[in-house]
Order: C-alpha cells, then sequence, then structure tokens
C-alpha cells in the first residue's frame, strides 16, 4: 500500500518543482540571449571606437609627413639629386637635408625613419637610416602610389624593426608643380598597440585585436606568457571569425577564439587598414551575471521547494494523522467497542465522516441494546421451553409406569391365576401402554426436533463394531417374524463420531418400517458403504414398496401413506421424521427409494466422516 | 445368598410408582423403604442404613440431584441407581459414576429390567 501521505507529499512536490524548473530555464534562457546581445552591442561600439581612433592616427601621421614636404627646399633636392656624390657641394647639401629629416623625426615619436627617393628609379638618395642609402624602390607601392599623391602602405612587417609597421609616402612638388621628390616615412604602430591594449568597457578578459589580411596578428594582446612578442607576431591566427571577416564580413557570435577559448565576439573588416578589428569577452564572463541570475533562482527554487515540501508535510501529516485515528476508532468499534469515540480535532470531511461514525456506533450500540434484549428475552423463552419439554416428558410417562408395572405383575401371576380372558385382556391394556409410551416417547422427540432441542452426545465410534451390536438385536427380532435379514458392508469403514444411541435409533425405526411392511419369508438387506466423505447406510425391502406420490411426503410429521396402512401396521407416522431430525442434526441426509408399489423399497441415510466433535445439538 | 435382607431406600414422589417399585422388589426378597420426598429420604439415610437408593430425579421441592448431593455428604458410599424419565447422556452418567451413581433406568421401565439392574448393583461390590 502506498501511503496517502507518501503520494500527497510526492504530489506537491512535483507541482511546485515542475513551474520551477520551468521558470528558471525560461528566464536563464531569455536573459543569456539579452546578455549576449548586449555584448555584441557593447563590444561593436568598442570596435567603432577603437576604428576611428586608428584612423584618426593614421591621418594624423600622414598630416605630419605632409607638413614635413612644406619644410623641405625644393632646390636643394634638385642639387642633391643632379650633383656627383663626390663634391663638397653636395655632401654640404646633404647634411642640410639630413639635418632637416632628422629634426622632423625627433617631432614624432612614431617615425622611426624618413627618407626620400629620386622620381625615375625609386632609389633611396636620403634616408636617416644610413644602411637604406642606394636601395631602389622601384618595385614598392609606396613608391609608385606617392608619385601621384599620399599613400600609405599598411600594416607590413618590418623586417628591420622586427615588427609590424607602416609606410606612408607622399609626393615632393616644386613651386611650378614639377615632381621633385617623393618623401616616405616608415611608422612604427606602438600608438595602434595602445589603443588596442586600452582596456575600457572591456571587463577582465575582454580583448580587442587586429589581424590582417595574412591571418597574422598586428598587435600584441595582453601579457604574453614564455613568448616574445615578435613570436606572438609572427603566428598566424584562426578561427571562424577571423575567417569571416577577412572575406570583408562584419559579424559577431559565440565562437572559440584562436586561442580555443568560448567566447562572445564581434568583428569588423576595417578597409582602408585592411584589416580585421575584433572584439571579444570570455563567455564565461560574458555570462556571469546570467549564472549568478541562475544561482539565484535555484536557490530561491530550492527555498519554495522546501517550503512546499514543508506545508505538504504538514497537510499530508494532518491528513494521514485524521485518517489512521478514523482507522483505528473503526477498528475498536468494529471489535465491538461501539461506545468508542473517534476524536479529530479538524473541522473537515473527514472530522465529519468521524462524527458520522460516532452516531453509526450510538445506533449500532442502541440497536446492540435492543437486540441484547430481544436475546435475553429469547433465552428465557428457550429455558421455559426446556422445561416445558422436561416437565411434559414428566408429566406424560409417570402415570404410565404403575400402568405398565402392575399389567405385568398380573400377567406374571404375581396376584393370582389368571384366565385365558383376563390375560387376552390384560395383554391388549400392555400392547397399548407400550403403543402410547412410544407415542409419548415419539412427540416428545419430534418437539425436540422441531424446537432444535434435541440434544446430542457425539462420540468417536468404529461403525462395524457399532453394527454388530446392532446387527444381534436386528437379527433377533427379524427371526421372530420369519425374515430373512442381511448385512453387506466393506470389510473396513472408517470411524465416525455420532450420537450411538440416537443412530441406533434410526436404525431401528427403519429395521421396523422394513419389518412392518415385508410379508414373512421376505428379505431385508442392510448394505453400508463408503461414497466419498460420507458413510451411507441402505435398507432394503422387498416389501409393498411405494408411489412416487407417497415418496416425497414420507418424511412430514403424522403423515401415514394411507389410514388402512396404520390400522393394520400401527405406528404414529412420526419415526421418519424422528430419523431425518436426527441425520441432519449429524450434518447427513436421509432418503427413500422405491420403484413402485410391490417392488419394494431402499431407505438411505449418510454421515459424514470428517466431522468433528463441534456438533452440538 | 445371605439371611440378612437387602435394604433398598426408594424416593420418589408419585405414590404409585413408590408402590409398584416397592411390590416388585419385594417379592424378589428385598426390604423396601419407600420416600415420598427428599426431607423424608434424608431422615431415614440418617436413621438406617441402605444397601442401595433409588433416587428419582424430578421431584417437587428437592429434585434428585439435590437430595444426592445432599447424602453424598452423610455417607459417601452409598450405591445410587437414578430411576428416572429423563435422559442422562453418557458424559454425565461417567461424571456421576465417579460419586456413587451405579446405573440409571429410565421410565417406564420393565419389571425384568429393574429387577436385573438393582440385582446387578446390590450384588457388585
Amino acid at each position: 500500500m502506498k501511503k496517502i501521505r507518501t503520494k500527497l507529499l510526492l504530489y506537491f512536490v512535483l507541482i511546485s518543482v515542475i513551474p520551477i524548473v520551468v521558470i528558471i530555464f525560461l528566464v536563464f534562457q531569455n536573459s543569456q540571449k539579452a546578455i549576449t546581445e548586449q555584448t555584441f552591442k557593447h563590444l561593436y561600439s568598442v570596435s567603432m571606437l577603437k576604428d576611428n581612433e586608428i584612423d584618426e592616427w593614421v591621418d594624423m601621421q600622414v598630416v605630419s609627413l605632409e607638413l614635413i614636404v612644406d619644410t623641405l627646399d625644393k632646390d636643394l633636392i634638385y642639387d642633391l639629386q643632379s650633383s656627383s656624390t663626390d663634391l663638397e657641394e653636395y655632401k654640404k647639401t646633404y647634411q642640410i637635408i639630413g639635418d632637416v629629416l632628422r629634426r622632423s623625426m625627433k617631432k614624432n615619436s612614431s617615425f622611426f625613419e624618413l627618407f626620400l627617393m629620386e622620381p625615375q628609379e625609386g632609389q633611396v638618395y636620403i634616408s636617416t637610416d644610413e644602411r637604406q642609402v642606394g636601395k631602389i624602390k622601384e618595385n614598392q607601392s609606396y613608391f609608385k602610389q606617392g608619385k601621384e599623391d599620399t599613400f600609405v602602405k599598411n600594416v607590413y612587417y618590418s623586417l628591420t624593426l622586427d615588427k609590424p609597421a607602416m609606410t606612408i609616402s607622399t609626393p615632393v612638388r616644386d613651386e611650378s608643380g614639377n615632381l621633385v621628390s617623393i618623401l616616405a616615412t616608415r611608422v612604427e604602430l606602438g600608438h595602434i598597440h595602445e589603443i588596442m591594449m586600452e582596456r575600457i568597457g572591456l571587463g577582465e578578459t575582454g580583448k580587442t585585436y587586429l589581424v590582417n589580411k595574412f591571418n597574422f596578428l598586428v598587435t600584441k594582446i595582453g601579457e604574453t606568457v614564455g613568448e616574445t612578442e615578435a613570436q606572438i607576431l609572427r603566428r598566424a591566427v584562426y578561427s571562424q571569425a577571423i575567417d569571416d571577416c577577412l572575406k570583408k564580413n562584419d559579424g559577431s557570435g559565440s565562437y572559440k577564439n584562436y586561442e580555443g577559448i568560448s567566447v562572445i565576439g564581434t568583428y569588423m573588416w576595417m578597409s582602408e587598414r585592411e584589416m580585421c578589428i575584433l572584439a571579444e569577452i570570455n563567455e564565461s564572463e560574458a555570462f556571469e551575471p546570467v549564472y549568478k541570475l541562475g544561482e539565484l533562482l535555484i536557490m530561491i527554487g530550492i527555498g519554495v521547494v522546501l517550503i512546499v515540501t514543508l506545508i505538504a508535510l504538514f497537510f499530508s501529516r494532518t491528513l494521514s494523522m485524521s485518517l489512521l485515528e478514523l482507522i483505528k476508532g473503526t477498528e475498536i468499534i468494529s471489535r465491538g467497542n461501539l461506545k468508542y469515540k473517534i476524536n479529530i480535532k479538524t473541522k473537515d470531511e473527514i472530522a465529519l465522516l468521524a462524527s458520522s461514525f460516532n452516531n453509526m456506533a450510538e445506533e449500532l450500540q442502541k440497536r446492540q441494546n435492543k437486540l441484547v434484549r430481544t436475546m435475553k428475552k429469547l433465552k428465557e423463552l428457550d429455558e421455559l421451553k426446556d422445561d416445558f419439554l422436561n416437565t411434559a416428558t414428566h408429566e406424560l410417562k409417570t402415570p404410565l409406569i404403575p400402568i405398565k408395572s402392575q399389567v405385568e405383575l398380573l400377567l406374571d401371576g404375581d396376584y393370582g391365576k389368571l384366565n385365558k380372558e383376563q390375560k387376552e385382556a390384560l395383554e391388549m391394556i400392555d400392547r397399548n401402554e407400550e403403543h402410547l409410551n412410544s407415542l409419548v416417547s415419539d412427540v416428545l422427540d419430534i418437539t425436540k426436533i422441531k424446537s432444535k432441542k434435541l440434544k446430542l452426545v457425539f462420540k468417536r465410534v468404529d461403525f462395524i463394531k457399532f453394527l454388530n451390536e446392532f446387527k444381534e438385536c436386528a437379527q433377533l427380532v427379524t427371526k421372530k417374524k420369519n425374515i430373512k435379514i442381511k448385512f453387506k458392508s466393506e470389510s473396513i469403514l472408517p470411524s465416525v463420531v455420532i450420537d450411538e444411541k440416537r443412530i441406533r435409533q434410526v436404525l431401528e425405526n427403519l429395521l421396523n418400517n422394513a419389518i412392518k411392511f415385508t410379508p414373512q419369508g421376505g428379505e431385508i438387506e442392510f448394505d453400508i458403504k463408503k461414497d466419498k466423505n460420507n458413510l451411507v447406510v441402505s435398507v432394503k425391502d422387498n416389501g409393498i414398496g411405494m408411489s412416487k406420490k407417497i415418496l416425497d411426503k414420507l418424511f412430514t410429521p403424522f403423515f401415514q401413506a394411507d389410514s388402512d396402512i396404520t390400522r393394520k401396521y400401527g405406528g404414529t407416522g412420526l419415526g421418519l421424521s424422528i430419523c431425518k431430525g436426527i441425520i441432519e442434526a449429524h450434518g447427513g441426509k436421509i432418503w427413500a427409494k422405491s420403484s413402485g408399489l410391490e417392488k419394494g423399497s431402499v431407505f438411505s441415510f449418510s454421515l459424514p466422516i470428517n466431522k468433528n466433535n463441534s456438533l452440538t445439538h | 445368598m445371605t439371611n440378612k435382607k437387602k435394604r433398598i431406600l426408594h424416593v420418589d414422589d408419585e405414590a404409585d410408582t413408590l408402590a409398584v417399585v416397592k411390590t416388585i422388589l419385594e417379592k424378589e426378597g428385598y426390604e423396601v423403604v419407600s420416600a415420598g420426598n427428599g426431607a423424608k429420604a434424608l431422615k431415614d439415610v440418617k436413621l438406617n442404613n441402605f444397601d442401595l437408593l433409588i433416587l428419582d430425579i424430578m421431584m417437587p421441592d428437592m429434585s434428585g440431584w439435590d437430595l444426592f448431593t445432599r447424602i453424598s455428604k452423610i455417607k459417601s458410599t452409598y450405591k445410587v441407581i437414578f430411576l428416572t424419565v429423563l435422559e442422562i447422556s453418557e458424559a454425565r452418567l461417567q461424571e456421576l459414576k465417579g460419586h456413587g451413581v451405579r446405573d440409571y433406568i429410565t421410565k417406564p421401565f420393565s419389571r425384568d429390567e429393574l429387577v436385573k439392574r438393582v440385582k446387578k448393583v446390590i450384588e457388585s461390590q
């Protein structure tokens, strides 16, 4: 049995847990989505800001370079380009221009080389870096483009500097607009690096970085462990975001960055710089508020479930306590203590049920009292009946005693010799006294049977032995009447629990009936068999037999087949109903069969074998 | 056979029964004292010695059972036969036998039966 208490508790907890789990899940999902969107926006704006800053800075470098052009003496440049390097003049001019360049470079900390190229072959004829002088740059984009207009060569990896750099070139023209030379500068990206390292609004794990079109990092990223800056910058990096960005797309998403860390990031293609700017923040950090919210929700959820469980526990306890009290009460009541009151303190249907139980018990008590009174009365009546039967037996039989005894004394000649008539008269009196006696006995027996007052004394009896005793008496009686008697029985019969005296009475009755209706020279047969759990005794005669109509009424009190028979054969008409009463009191059955008039009849009765001594009447 | 007549006390409330039993048993050579009620019987028992008591059960004033109990208190070794119309169960008889009751005869009895049983009980030890 599953206890109501457990069931109730389970339902309550389930009912509270399911919505809480759903709510937590939905809130978690929504806030994750909101946070992601917010983070995207944030990262975008950071990227835009940095993009702008970089552009501004590059523009500044361009302006700075163009300003240098104005400070250059174009005639001196002509001279330098046309005169031979051996001349004193040349060296002087070279010195002057060189000073100008060096001074200019000092003004701009990002410039690390300023140089001039002659416009035909792009040969460097003067540079702040002496090692570069004489090199021909005619294939370089900054030479070709720089002849026309200011040109910014985007980030490349400078072998000289061993770090990424940019080159900006601009044409140098004389007053009439003829191209004199091309001024170029190599720019260090230190400031871009600073811009990128600016961590405002990026939290703890947020970072922005640049990747050029060859998948190389342009700026170093945060602190590096075990790697030199150069090593980092010479490494190609790949991620889903980088791949997409280098296809000149902008975008955002959750993905694994080049270090394999799950991040939320945005990427933008900087078309002028031909680079990607990426802004990323670790998912774990971005979602920290969500996780915190989740934790809080789970805590609240657990709290709610606990409270619900406590409430459910309380309710189910109250309920089951009431029910248990009710069960206890009904058990006590059903055990017969009808005065017991079920006490339930709650004010609900169970209390109502309890009170109706109490009412029921009260009603039952009333009825029981009534029944007890009735039973007492019945018992008194019963005792009265017993008394009556005893008195009736006594009163009816007592007068017979002196009659019988005196007739016997007379017949025995104790009071003098009798003549034939006197003797016959006395014999008639004796016969009728016998008849009256048996009639009284029979009437009393049938009264006892009808009022269930037949008292039987049960004993376990060896049926064969019992039968042999009866056989002797039976043979004596039948011999007198010249009737053959036969006993047929199995050699081994089980013992039975019977009232010997009463069963003998039945046997005698059946034998007397058989004798009565069997002509002289006839035959009576006793047949005893074991049939399943019964012992069956049959008494068969070849007497006058009977019709089926009579068979049905045989066991009714005072029934006799017809009045002629009574006259002819005597008897009270009670014998068979007494037999029936006795056999039924033994738990057996009695029945009669006949094939018809003049064809004899069979009377049988059965006695159960496996019966203990429990029968009382 | 001893010369001395055996003495029997018969208690019954029916005068006719007392008379017939007396006639039958005296013809057999017993001395029969008849008592019509329990009180008289108790008196007789106190005054005389008897070889056998024949008691009826259903009597007014004092029943055979009561009488038997009270006589047993005076002398517990009496041989007793109940002569009654009531049936006594086998179990009850066995119990009574332990208290000195030897037999019971159901009324109405035949002369032969009475004589036979009385003789048997008196001659038994």
